[in-house]
């Protein structure tokens, strides 16, 4: 008997439509209401704090150290940003890759770079047209 | 549902605990994986969500709050840094749990375990995002809510079928999870 069961019933299809849809719904949402005017500037955060405001035609390395062992370093170079080392044990932040103006609209966490055990995000700054 | 979950007998506790080193062990490995291929963030299969599947089906809704609280505590234990990683587990477990519960309950036979799977999946995936958004005071976050609901849909029907052949294969003789019994009876 347990073998002639369906795959998936009619409501778990449903589900999966209304999910997807969903999804579909937000994601052009996104795209089309998202401001798309560049600017030269990311923001790192620790927390809900602004630690530093960078801009990206200047290549540097910032430190980030919040003093408890929690070091990030992010990296500026060539108009674009990534965190190149971090303390955090999953290191997610570091496999982001790095974000620029040209490439973030490709990215999967657009316009953030997000370290979420040391709670340092790196926000693309983006104006209003 | 009343005789399945009000007594803790030895033989329940007991079956708690294995369920519970289970479902540590395979969120453990599945961060393992997860880091190796390269996924990007919050996005992963959800093995350890099996095992809720299977206390869902088996065990009633209140071993699997006990069995979702203990995942959450041991695995904020074991990880580095136990403040974050419990509010994260906790927002995704908690609302994942509730909403899977809630679902099959309402749902009836009309649902079977892989669409409470995939509910299991979206938010399991909604709480994170939310406790993230809340920790980072980062509304702007929020966005990523639609590439992580494709990736659960997925990841919840993969998820899904592994649970119904684990109810399948490990149920107590006589019981009959998914309502085979009554009705169709194909």
């Amino acid at each position: 008997m347990a073998e002639k069961q369906p795959f998936m019933k009619k409501k778990d299809l449903l589900i999966v439509a209304i999910v997807l849809a969903v999804a579909a719904l937000g994601t052009a949402a996104v795209h089309f209401l998202s401001p798309k005017q560049s600017t030269d500037f990311a923001v790192i955060y620790v927390g809900s704090e602004v630690y530093q405001i960078v801009d990206l035609n200047e290549d540097q390395v910032i430190e980030v150290d919040q003093g408890n062992g929690t070091v990030n370093h992010v990296k500026v170079e060539n108009g674009a940003i990534d965190m190149a080392d971090s303390s955090c044990p999953d290191q997610q932040c570091v496999y982001q890759g790095e974000m620029s103006m040209e490439n973030y609209e490709k990215r999967i966490l657009r316009n953030w770079i997000v370290c979420l055990p040391n709670q340092v995000t790196i926000e693309l700054a983006l104006a209003e047209e | 549902m009343s005789r399945t979950s009000s007594r803790l007998t030895t033989q329940r506790m007991t079956r708690l605990a294995l369920l519970a080193a289970a479902a540590v062990v395979l969120g453990y490995m599945e961060n393992i994986i997860s880091a190796v291929m390269l996924l990007p963030p919050g996005i992963k299969l959800g093995l350890a969500n099996t095992v809720l599947l299977y206390s869902v089906y088996l065990l009633g809704p209140g071993y699997s709050v006990i069995l979702m609280l203990l995942k959450v505590v041991l695995t904020g234990f074991m990880s580095g840094n136990l403040a974050a990683t419990f509010f994260y587990s906790m927002g995704g477990g908690s609302l994942s749990l509730v909403m899977m519960l809630l679902v099959k309950k309402l749902g009836g036979r009309s649902v079977s375990i892989v669409g409470v799977s995939v509910v299991g999946a979206v938010f399991h995936n909604v709480g994170q995002l939310l406790v993230a958004a809340l920790i980072l005071h980062t509304p702007g976050l929020m966005f990523y809510l639609f590439p992580l609901l494709i990736a659960a849909v997925i990841t919840g029907i993969i998820t899904g079928i592994a649970g119904r052949q684990i109810v399948r294969v490990l149920k107590l003789p006589g019981s009959d999870p998914f309502g085979e019994k009554e009705g169709d009876g194909t």
